[in-house]
Parts: C-alpha cells; structure tokens; sequence
C-alpha cells in the first residue's frame, strides 16, 4: 500500500505545468550529451570551440539581459530587478574562484600571442610562467602545470615545453575530464532551476518580448 | 530559456568529453560521463519544482529570473568570454556570438 502511494504523491506535486519544466530541463542537459558526441566525432578544434563558445555567449547574453533583466525591470519595477540581478551576478563572481578550474586540451594551437588576446582579459595569463610560449601551447589546467616536474625555464623551446606538457597530458587529462564533470554538474544544477522556472512562465512572455524589441 | 541552456549545454559536452576521449581512447566513456553530467540539469529543475515552488509567487518569480539573468551575464563574462579568447580564434568567437545573439533576438521575436 505504502509502496503504491508514494508514486501517486509524486504525480500529486508534479502537475502538467511541472512536468513541463522537467521536460524542457531534460532536453537541455541532453545537449550536454550532443555536445559529447561533437567532440568524440571530431576532436575540438580551436576554431569550432571558439565559435561554439561564441554562441553561447551570443544566446546567454541576449536572454539574460534583454528577456530576464530589461523586460522583467520594465513589468516588476527597475529597482527590485536591478538589486536581484546585481545580487545574482554578485553571487556567481564571488562563488567562481570557489569551483575548480579547467581549460579544454584543444587541438590545432593558436597563433603565437595572436593579437590583444594575450593575457588581456585572464588574471590566469598573469600568473603563467613567463616562459610559457604564449598561447603556443594546447591549453593548460592548474593540474597539468602542477603534474609538471620541472617549469620550462626560459633557455628551454617551445617545442620541449611542449613534449613535457605532452607526457604529462595523458596521465591527467582523464582526471581532468572527471573533474570537469564535477563542475560542469553544479553548474546545470541552478541552469534546471532557470530552466524549470522559466518553463512557468513561459505562457505570459510572448506578448511582452513584442513590447520590448 | 530551455534553448538558451541548451546551445550553451553543447560547448560545455564538448569541454567534459574531449578530454576524457582524449585520455581514455574511449567514445561511450566520454559521451558517458558528458550524458551524466547533463542530466543534473532535471534534477536542479526538480530539486526547484519541489522545495522553492511552493513558496513562489509570480513577482517571486520574475525576481528570481532576473537573478538567474544576473548568474547568466556573469558566466557570459567571467567564464565563456575567457575561454572563448583563450582558444585565439577571435574572429570565429565573435562569429558565433552574433549568430547566437541573433537566434536568441529572433526567437524573442517571433516566438
């Protein structure tokens, strides 16, 4: 009896609208996995990443700000958004230096300190060796600098330096990508919360966006 | 929302798989643990539905959005804009957020 009771609470909690939410987070935390799939199929590349990771930019900034900031201001008040907004990035930029920290091993390296990007806008940049052959190298993690037993001294080549981020590679790379995981995992969990919530809501935003834009 | 997380679940798939694939030679291993990785997404969306929900209300609501839209924008900046400029394809980068961008105005739009 117990037994045939508890599923049935659940559907009790769990109304259409719910399973909604959980079905539009699922399909979200799937991409996850297609993005699996694009990099067993075809190894990241320096430029696909980059664009991949531009889109995401493109698609997070866009809703973030013109959808969850500047609409939501424009109906609930400037002042309680602004404050929930600022306290949401607040939130994140003091929680950030609290996860752990990885760069993508990508293949196909950069052009030698191509252009401002060198160490412009990471505090990382700063904290590399200065040996470090800018941007030469395939990305490097905190842990494959620490694996490493000796820190490239200036006389050595790029080439070398190389040869020892190599050896050390493989032996970290499958903590890495664990690693990785873990972090990737935390943060999807408050994504199916904004996810879940937004899915709410979802009925009441078409007329709105043709407010705003 | 749901396709704003997921384009930028791809990336992160890729970031979780590549080097586990690259270590281990192993495709069902990697896509694996990136599989696993995405399916925390339901259970936050879960964990929500159950302990938050009952205490929203629709201008509850909305304020959460907007922090949630202050959590994204700072992950834009702090976190995706970094590695994006790390990989040196400054070009592809901003390719790729325009193309975003404009999905994501479109769907706004016409959604």
């Amino acid at each position: 009896m117990e037994d045939a009771a508890a599923p049935w609470r659940v559907t009790q909690l769990l109304g259409p609208a719910e399973l909604k939410a959980l079905a539009w987070s699922t399909l979200a935390g799937l991409a996850t996995t297609l993005g699996g799939l694009l990099a067993i199929i075809k190894r990241p590349e320096a430029g696909l990443l980059a664009f991949l990771l531009g889109t995401a930019i493109g698609v997070m900034a866009t809703l973030s700000v013109l959808e969850l900031i500047v609409q939501n201001a424009r109906e609930n008040g400037v002042w309680e958004v602004a404050l929930c907004a600022g306290a949401g990035g607040l939130a994140y930029v003091l929680m950030e230096p609290l996860l752990p920290h990885f760069e993508v091993p990508v293949r196909g390296e950069g052009g030698p300190g191509g252009g401002g990007a060198s160490g412009a806008l990471s505090a990382e940049a700063e904290v590399l060796p200065a040996a470090e052959p800018a941007g030469r190298v395939t990305r490097r993690s905190e842990a494959l600098r620490i694996a490493e037993a000796k820190p490239p001294s200036a006389a050595e080549s790029a080439a070398s330096a190389a040869a020892v981020v190599e050896t050390a590679r493989k032996d970290n790379l499958l903590r890495l990508g664990f690693l990785m995981a873990v972090t990737m995992t935390l943060h999807n969990l408050p994504e199916g919360f904004a996810v879940a919530f937004a899915s709410l809501t979802e009925g009441d935003f078409g007329p709105v966006r043709a407010r705003i834009l | 929302m749901a396709l704003a997380v997921a384009v930028h679940n791809i990336p992160e798939g890729l970031i979780v798989a590549a080097p586990i694939y690259a270590a281990t030679g192993s495709r069902r291993y990697a896509l694996g643990t990136a599989f696993v990785s995405g399916l925390s997404e339901p259970v936050g969306a879960l964990l929500a539905l159950l302990f938050v929900k009952p205490f929203l209300t629709p201008l509850r609501l909305q304020l959460m959005l907007a922090f949630v839209g202050g959590i994204m924008t700072a992950v834009c900046w702090v976190e995706l804009l970094p590695e994006g400029r790390r990989c040196k394809r400054d070009a592809q980068l901003a390719r790729g957020t325009l193309l975003g961008g404009a999905i994501m105005a479109a769907t706004l739009v016409y959604v």
